[in-house]
This record gives structure tokens, sequence and C-alpha cells, in this order.
């Protein structure tokens, strides 16, 4: 499962997503002011994948260093290829 | 393999990020050759009223006309 | 004293409510209205440095907010908001100052109206 979060850490949507994806195993992708859960010490014991879109992320100043080590960051293209991959994808948060 | 995308949109168009969003996702779906659809509810409707006057920011009425030339079908 | 205390409780982008913050800051000191742009919670965010816009289509809140300081607002930032938003006081813009909670309650306090976003 794939839950997108588009909500920032400090809304209850936004925890809300993170508290499902941590409890499903699923994998996480961040968008809006979502991207804000990839900074470090943000997403708890959550352990899937991390996506992090380019565009929300550096429209916010975010640079790569103040992300946790597991974000990887994608463009559209990829998030449409994981929106299509198979997986059920829930959100957004 | 082609599969089908469908967006729902139900925020005003120029309050939100998630016009943009979903802008972005149609066009890089159909982009792909998938079939997009976008269900415009609440608020969402308000983003397809003819004759918007957004400058400075993006427009969604021209916007999402572009998109639907390129195949994105939507539903009010 | 300003005549307008502006607080920016939203994080920028995601919604509205910051670039109509600035927005308005911009046209109430053009009118030669004191301004007070007070930062709070995600509004911090709105401060911080390297805010890149390249192929999103959106108007860079960054640029505007050095408009903002350029044109006489006064841009206040809540030092507890900044430590929960993780943003450190280096990557905070030039001239935006720095204050805790006992300073903006002054300022709200002196301001003869006030607006919220």
């Amino acid at each position: 499962m794939i839950v997108m979060i588009k909500s920032a850490p400090d809304t209850t949507d936004g925890a809300l997503g993170l508290n499902l994806a941590t409890q499903s195993g699923a994998d996480l992708v961040l968008m809006q002011n979502g991207v804000y859960f990839a900074q470090k010490n943000r997403l708890g014991t959550f352990s899937g994948n991390v996506y992090v879109m380019d565009d929300d992320k550096r429209l916010r100043g975010l640079k790569d260093s103040d992300l946790d080590e597991r974000a990887k960051i994608i463009d559209y293209d990829k998030l449409t290829d994981i929106i299509t991959g198979g997986k059920k994808v829930t959100g957004m948060f | 393999m082609p599969k089908t995308v469908t967006l729902y949109l139900s925020t005003s168009p120029y309050s939100y990020e998630n016009t943009l969003t979903s802008a972005r996702i149609a066009e890089s779906a159909l982009n792909k050759g998938h079939t997009v659809n976008l269900i415009a509810s609440a608020d969402g409707v308000y983003c397809f009223l003819t004759k918007q006057k957004a400058k400075g920011i993006l427009n969604a009425e021209e916007e999402f006309a572009r998109l639907i030339q390129k195949g994105l079908k939507v539903y009010l | 004293m300003a005549n307008v205390a502006m607080i920016l409780k939203r994080s920028p982008y995601g919604d509205i409510n910051a670039a109509e913050a600035v927005r308005h800051a911009l046209g109430a000191v053009s009118f030669e209205m004191g301004v007070d742009l007070i930062l709070v919670d995600g509004g911090v965010l709105l401060a911080k440095k390297g805010q890149d816009d390249t192929g999103t289509g959106f108007t860079n809140l960054e640029s505007t907010l050095k408009d903002c300081l350029e044109m006489g607002v006064s841009v206040y930032a809540d030092i507890a908001s900044l430590k929960t938003q993780q943003v450190a006081p280096a990557e905070v813009l030039e001239n935006v100052k720095l204050v805790g909670s006992k300073e903006i309650v002054g300022l709200v306090k002196q301001a003869k109206s006030t607006m919220i976003f």
C-alpha cells in the first residue's frame, strides 16, 4: 500500500496519514506541506520507503541535507509510475 | 500497460495547492498514455468556470482546458 | 506604533494564506500604514531561505517577503515556532527579527487592528 500525505506534520490529517502508513507497513509519498515529514526525526517508527516530491520540497527551501536519509526525491513522472504501479493508493491526507 | 487514473478535486481553484497538484499529476499520466478522469465535487467545480481572470498564478480554467484537449475527462 | 499587526500561522504554498498575508502587507505599507508581520507556527517557514520556485508555477514567497522588508514591513518570527519547524536562526532571512511570545503579545497589544492568516 502507498499512503500519500499532503498535510504538514503539525496537523491531524498529517499525523493520521503517518500513523496509517506506519501501522500498515505502507510506503509514503510526501507532497505539498507533507514534505516537511521528510525532515530528520519526524517519521517516528515508520519503516517503509519515503518518496518526496521534488517541486514541493524545493519550493519550501528544504535542502537534501535537511531530510531523513531514506527520502527518495521524485518528480511527477515517477509519481505516476508509483500510482499506476499496482499497489493500493490511499490518500491524500 | 495503460491504466486509468481517477483524481478527485474538491477545493476551490486558488485557495489551495491542490489545483496545481491535480493538474501536474493529470498531465504526467496523460503523457504516459494513461486514461485520466477528474471528478470535481464541492468547491472543486469552481475550477471549471469560464471567464476566470487569474493572473500571476496558475489559471485553473486555462490549465484544465489545455489538459482536456490532451484527453483529460472531467466529471462535475 | 504599527497600525496593523498581521499574524501568519499557516505555512507557505499549501494554501493561499501566506500569499495573502504578504499581499495585504505590501498593500498596507504602500498606503503608508505601519505593518508588523508576525510569523508563528507554520508561518515561520515563510522566512526560510532558499525557496526555489523553478518550474513549479508558483510565485516565490521568499522574494515577496524580501519585498515586504524593503518596503518597510517589520517582520517577526517566533523563536519557539522556528524550533518546532526545524528552522535554524541562520536559515532565516536577514532583517527578520526573532522574538519570543512576550514580545509578540506586546506587538499585538500595540497594534490598532489585527489580521490573522
